[in-house]
């Protein structure tokens, strides 16, 4: 295992730092707790431990979001015990209810504050299920539990401020400057050709909703923070438009005939060599020289389109490249954009969480039938695998490195805590104690690789020492604890190996349907953000189908291409209704007309043999449309049009191919 | 061996956990077998199968050990 010999033994300086910085902060609130006397002082050690984070903004959000959790979990507790301390299994049922709810709320939300919910749920039964058996003292224990925790916090968010502060926004700038780079370059692969942009265009979706997650983090990093927060808010929003203009031109021309298309290549080739080295001046000359050739009298409307939009991408690559210096300079951009908005699935979330409350309610059986007193330990773990790695795709993998953190914290801790600590006494011999077996752990967490296992390391190597100001050595009970421990991670594990919610086939049907009725919303969707809101949305399925696709047989893989025929057909609706906003011309009656059959025929879904149906309706819209006096807005609407036409008929013939295979 | 606690220096361990660990090692050999004859392909959910395979493996053991 070079990786953690590495990570242990060779760390690099931010590593030590953080380690350093870990510690430090986990020895101040274990000695405020020892020193205040609270009832387990382990807590406050181990909290310390878990919203550990490498940058300050994030260890500020997580620890707010762990607060927040815990604060709600703490009175739900307390309000679980009230009602059901007589009641055992109902006790039972209304604790599993409560972490599906949790579960479910924490997966549907993509930010970090997924966390508190996650923290709602298991905080709950951290605290309810020791209350059990003397439940008139669940009051004491909730106040108790959240000074711990309370403590824990304040006293990492300190420690992570004050020493080495290494903060988000500095990191904002170079993975921005990345991501427009990835941008551009994707958005020039695609204008030139489809197939090998595919990957490229994967790779910047993910990177945009990565560095979109990260502006949450930012804004806990003062005025500055926020600021390049609102700007990275600008930057993405921007390159979603510019992947998807940069789609639309190549659609565009594909309609071109091979002298047209001969005729534009040179403009294409200069704008593709532009965008490989973007630079404001040049890119604002180049877009006025496109924009007077789209104005040519004597080219085709084809040509006419296809120009209209090669400006229209150079109008957002400036966008985008300003957005990137406001990112930069730490501005806040002059046009205030939405951030993205994610795809959410209740179902599937709601299935999520009973796999959470199944897992549980099997180790509740468990507990109950054996009437174990170590159990609720072990149960308490099933639930803070369980929700903590709901909806990752490898939760198996997870709790296994998991397992295998709790493997390596059990010889440890049984050395420091039943052999050493046991001939020690003072504050500073305990620190030596369990601090050097801690800030190897500390050093593990700090790379990805091995930051599972070490995190699982240190939380179990804590509370199998378990320091109190009273110390009293057990053999017994560490084995115990230790055995429950493995067992409630193994029964997390094999809930995820046995309840597989992961068939690419169901998933692609449901995203399926909910492309097709965000399309329906879009056409009657208020226009303000509709980019950002669809934009974002169809970025989280894009790379859904990818993952989903990647475990499908080869026939198959073609799945993914039903997101990106959504993309395109939603994109020309967005672009459409924006031409028509920009005209303003009085065709009330027509437009609403052809939205409402429009509607109709996207609510009804593609299928082999529907490619005709919007062809009437278009045809009598584009009537409408010349019948006004020509400007160039209601010129872009009549492509559009027939671009939504084309588009249709893509992918009701592309439902043919598919079903032909199958 | 018996249904009766297992003594290691002085600490009493529950007999169910030597039943369980004997069961895994079982299960692990049974799991090589089914692998390498043509069984193997007969298996639909293989998680699943696995745990019941350790259920059925488990219960045989204790059956089997926990009356002598």
């Amino acid at each position: 295992m070079p990786i953690t010999l590495q990570a242990l033994f060779a760390p690099t300086s931010p590593a030590l730092k953080f380690a350093i910085k870990t510690l430090l902060g986990g020895g101040l609130a274990l000695w405020l707790a020892l020193r205040w006397g609270l009832e387990q002082p382990a807590w406050a050690l181990m909290t310390a431990f878990i919203v550990a984070q490498p940058l300050s903004g994030m260890v500020v959000q997580k620890g707010l979001a762990r607060l927040a959790g815990t604060l709600v979990g703490t009175f739900m507790s307390v309000v679980f015990i009230g009602l059901f301390a007589q009641t055992p299994w109902l006790f039972l049922l209304t604790l599993a209810l409560w972490l599906a709810l949790c579960t479910a709320a924490s997966t549907q939300l993509r930010s970090a504050w997924a966390y508190a919910f996650v923290l709602a749920g298991y905080t709950a039964a951290i605290i309810a299920l020791p209350a059990i058996d003397h439940p008139l003292q669940v009051f004491d224990q909730a106040v108790a539990r959240c000074t711990e925790i309370c403590l824990g916090i304040v006293c990492a968010t300190a420690t992570s401020a004050l020493i080495w502060p290494m903060r988000v926004e500095q990191q904002l700038g170079g993975q921005a400057r990345q991501a427009w780079q990835n941008g551009m370059q994707t958005a020039s692969a695609m204008l030139g050709g489809e197939d090998e942009a595919r990957q490229g265009l994967l790779d910047i979706l993910g990177r945009i909703v990565a560095i979109d997650a990260q502006r949450e983090h930012a804004w806990f990093e003062g005025s500055r923070g926020r600021q390049r927060a609102r700007a990275i808010r600008g930057l993405s929003q921007k390159l979603m438009v510019l992947l998807r203009i940069s789609r639309s031109v190549r659609r565009q021309w594909r309609q071109l005939d091979e002298h047209q298309a001969a005729h534009l290549a040179p403009w294409l080739e200069e704008v593709r060599t532009q965008l490989a080295s973007p630079d404001q001046p040049s890119l604002l000359l180049l877009r006025q020289r496109v924009w007077d050739a789209a104005h040519d009298e004597q080219i085709s409307p084809a040509e006419h389109f296809c120009l209209a939009r090669l400006a229209l991408l150079l109008d957002f690559a400036m966008a985008a490249t300003q957005a990137l210096l406001d990112v930069e300079e730490g501005r806040t951009p002059k046009d205030v954009s939405l951030g993205l908005a994610a795809h959410r699935d209740l179902p599937l979330a709601l299935l999520f969480g009973s796999r959470s409350a199944l897992a549980f309610l099997v180790m509740s059986s468990f507990w109950l039938a054996t009437a174990w007193p170590s159990a609720p330990g072990g149960l308490v773990l099933t639930c803070v695998v369980c929700s903590l790695f709901a909806s990752r795709e490898n939760g198996a993998q997870i709790g296994l490195s998991f397992l295998r953190g709790i493997l390596l914290a059990i010889p440890a801790a049984f050395f420091v805590g039943q052999i050493l600590l046991p001939q020690w006494s003072s504050f500073a011999l305990l620190c030596l104690g369990m601090g050097v077996p801690l800030f190897f752990g500390a050093l593990g967490m700090a790379h990805p690789r091995t930051g599972p296992t070490a995190t699982s390391y240190c939380l179990h190597f804590i509370v199998l020492v378990a320091p109190l100001n009273a110390m009293h050595f057990d053999v017994a009970s560490m084995l115990n604890s230790a055995q429950a421990m493995l067992i409630g991670v193994g029964a997390a594990v094999l809930a995820f190996r046995l309840v597989v919610l992961r068939n690419p086939k169901w998933l692609g049907r449901r995203l399926r349907a909910a492309t097709q009725s965000d399309l329906v919303r879009l056409t009657h969707r208020d226009l303000r953000g509709a980019d950002s809101w669809f934009g974002g949305r169809m970025a989280d399925r894009l790379m859904q189908l990818a993952r989903h696709a990647s475990e499908l047989p080869e026939a198959e893989r073609k799945r993914w291409d039903d997101g990106l025929h959504g993309l395109d057909i939603g994109d020309e609706l967005v672009h459409l209704r924006m031409c028509l906003a920009v005209a303003q011309v009085p065709l009330a009656g027509a437009e609403r007309q052809y939205l409402q059959q429009l509607e109709a025929v996207l609510a009804s879904g593609p299928a082999p043999g529907r490619g005709q149906r919007l062809d009437a309706a278009s045809e009598q819209f584009i009537e409408a449309l010349r019948r006004q006096p020509s400007s160039d807005p209601l010129r872009l609407a009549i492509g559009a049009v027939l671009q939504l036409q084309k588009s249709w008929g893509k992918w009701c013939r592309w439902q043919e191919e598919v079903h032909g295979v199958a | 061996m018996g249904l009766r606690e297992w003594a290691l220096g002085g600490v009493l361990l529950s007999p169910f956990l030597i039943y369980v660990l004997m069961a895994l090692a079982l299960t692990g050999l049974l799991r090589l077998v089914v692998q390498a004859t043509p069984l193997g392909r007969w298996i639909w959910h293989e998680a699943l199968f696995d745990a019941a395979l350790f259920v059925c493996v488990l219960s045989l053991v204790v059956h089997l050990l926990g009356p002598l």
